[in-house]
């Protein structure tokens, strides 16, 4: 499975309706709420043996599946 | 000065007139010196500790924000290796500030909040009569708002989201912007900085909104809350001689008054700041609909509980203690039920916090777990819920549906209100045993209330009042906006219809028989 293909699996896993939703702000529409973006950051964790530290809380960075990607991307080129 | 007397209408008006007379660059310092000499009618003493939590947080800040541009400077330097000793090294050196400057500010404020109360329960376990005293501490005006603001800025900076403020004068005027310093909004510093420090032209729109939030303001406060206030103290005082079912109506109403109290102090403060053209963050957006104590969390105090959201439950739950947790529970409990564990427990945290921050006392302590446990019940049986849901063919957007989701939340919410309005936890737990045991439906309607000293039909006011209020925030609710419709009719009805509104406030507001004005219930706070 690619990067993709893993962040859509645990997002429908949290919230099947995500697949039906066009818009672009997962959180802003309320979509995701706290308790998600909780969940998804340590799934994201786990899958990806990475960390992405608290500062990365933001509606932007998982405003949609295109954002989460670049989020893995640069905490990834981050980590020493 | 109260911000319902004439004294602070005048202060606003003398501000609002130096504001504008002065150049665009130098009115921050209008704003400054404003704020300051406002703060300073409460009592001078006060002003040391606003200068103790600008001062540290600012410094903290600057340290912080240094070392991050120490540390990215060397990074581009360094190699691999090197790179995580640098990175490390720095962020030890940050954690050093953040933990220095929160020990500082948490300290003062846990001093005044908690001094008391920890003396007396070293008294109770020890028996020393030295701890058998009462300090009588007076806690600085509005502490609770302007060190979370101030707080807020610093962990925002710490965590790299923005540069800290260079000089310190507007750092201190983010702080301690008048209006809303004694009882908030908790503005987050990249959403206020740049309104204060811009040097705000005047716009007769914004103006005219700041008006009628204003007049808004004054109407839930005198009109309806100030009126209900009479009552709530009446039947709670003397719980006793009422019926458990007058009693719960007198909670209930209770839930009206601190929503008319708290949100219309909030409605003021945001209208005077539209004066200088400055948006206040939102905290309040009609939290009696609230279909869920989650959805009341989101619509009431929101500022408090986004502060408590990003500072407190993010960090928490993504700690690696609990991040551990999350990954032991999600692998022995399965992943849905697992992840539960983690963000109860980071829930429960919060919402004890959110207690805590009202207050010293167990009562709080009990509110705070009561909402808790609301929302993690909630979390663990939603898919239960939601399967129910579709074989009772129960569709979300059914109005019916909704009316009995925002009943019981009412009546939750409702419950928690006992705690935080009894004067103590033993007293709650009391007024809650003769609520049930004393219930008595039909005393409600035998004129359960009559013989309450609510002289000159304030009740009735009140009432009327209300009403209006529902039927504004039902069309709201709705999407229909009333100041839209309100704008395009004509100049004259519009001008008609404020007058006669203007003067309800200052007849019922000001001379009415019966009328008292009380403090706002979270200045203590």
């Amino acid at each position: 499975m690619d990067k993709r293909e893993i962040i859509v699996g645990i997002l429908k896993d949290l919230r099947p309706d995500v697949e039906s939703f066009e818009g672009k702000q997962l959180v802003e529409s309320g979509l995701l709420d706290s308790f998600d973006v909780v969940s998804l950051m340590l799934q994201l964790n786990e899958e990806f043996d990475i960390e992405i530290g608290v500062e990365n809380v933001s509606p932007e960075n998982f405003a949609s599946i295109e954002d989460i990607e670049l989020l893995l991307d640069r905490v990834r080129s981050e980590s020493y | 000065m109260s911000i319902t007397s004439l004294n602070f209408a005048l202060f606003v008006i003398a501000v609002v007139i130096i504001y504008y007379l002065m150049p665009k660059k130098t009115r921050w310092v209008v704003l400054l010196i404003s704020s300051y000499v406002f703060y300073g009618f409460f009592g001078l003493k006060y002003l040391v500790f606003i200068l103790i939590t600008t001062l540290s947080t600012y410094l903290s800040a600057s340290f912080i924000y240094n070392e991050h541009i120490a540390c990215k400077l060397s990074l581009a330097k360094a190699g691999r290796e090197e790179k995580r000793v640098i990175s490390n090294s720095s962020k030890r050196k940050r954690k050093r500030y953040l933990v220095f400057s929160l020990l500082l500010n948490f300290g003062i404020l846990v001093f005044f909040k908690y001094f008391d109360i920890t003396k007396a329960g070293l008294f109770a376990v020890t028996g020393n009569q030295a701890f058998n005293t009462t300090s009588h501490l007076i806690l600085p005006l509005g502490i609770s708002f302007y060190m979370f603001q101030s707080v807020g800025y610093m962990v925002d900076v710490y965590w790299g989201k923005y540069k800290a403020e260079n000089n310190i004068f507007k750092f201190a005027l983010f702080v301690s912007f008048f209006p809303q310093i004694i009882q908030g909004p908790i503005s987050r510093y990249k959403d206020l900085a740049p309104q204060l420090f811009e040097g705000q032209r005047w716009d007769d729109e914004t103006v005219r909104d700041g008006v009628y939030s204003i007049l808004l303001g004054l109407f839930k406060k005198m009109i309806i809350a100030d009126r209900l206030a009479v009552l709530v103290t009446a039947v709670i005082g003397e719980y006793g001689n009422y019926s458990g079912s007058i009693v719960f109506a007198s909670m209930l109403i209770y839930g009206v008054q601190i929503y008319c109290d708290f949100s219309g102090g909030i409605d003021i403060v945001s209208g005077v700041a539209k004066f200088f053209s400055i948006n206040l963050t939102p905290n309040f957006r009609r939290p009696l609909f609230a279909t869920s104590i989650s959805d009341f969390w989101r619509r009431w105090h929101i500022t408090l509980g986004s502060w408590m959201r990003d500072y407190v439950f993010y960090p928490l739950s993504l700690s690696k203690w609990l991040g551990k947790l999350n990954k032991k529970s999600r692998k022995e409990l399965g992943p849905k039920l697992g992840k539960l564990v983690t963000i109860s427990i980071s829930s429960l945290i919060v919402y004890i916090l959110v207690g805590l921050w009202h207050g010293p006392s167990l009562k709080y302590i009990v509110f705070g777990l009561w909402h808790g446990m609301i929302i993690s019940t909630s979390l663990a049986t939603e898919d239960m819920v939601k399967s129910l849901k579709t074989r009772l063919h129960i569709r979300d957007k059914a109005l019916w549906w909704r009316l009995v989701q925002i009943a019981i939340t009412t009546f939750l919410v409702t419950i928690g209100r006992y705690f935080s309005r009894a004067e103590s936890l033993r007293k709650a737990l009391s007024m809650i045993k003769h609520t049930v045991l004393e219930f008595n439906i039909s005393a409600l309607f035998k004129g359960g209330f009559s013989g309450l000293d609510i002289s000159g039909g304030g009740f009735t006011i009140a009432i009327a009042g209300f009403a209006g209020l529902m039927a504004y925030e039902i069309l709201s609710e709705c999407d229909i906006s009333i100041k839209t419709k309100f704008e395009k009719s004509p100049a004259a009805l519009q001008f008609v219809s404020t007058f006669v509104f203007v003067c309800i406030l200052i007849y019922f507001g000001f001379y009415s028989k019966g009328f008292m004005p009380r403090e706002f219930i979270y200045m203590q706070y």
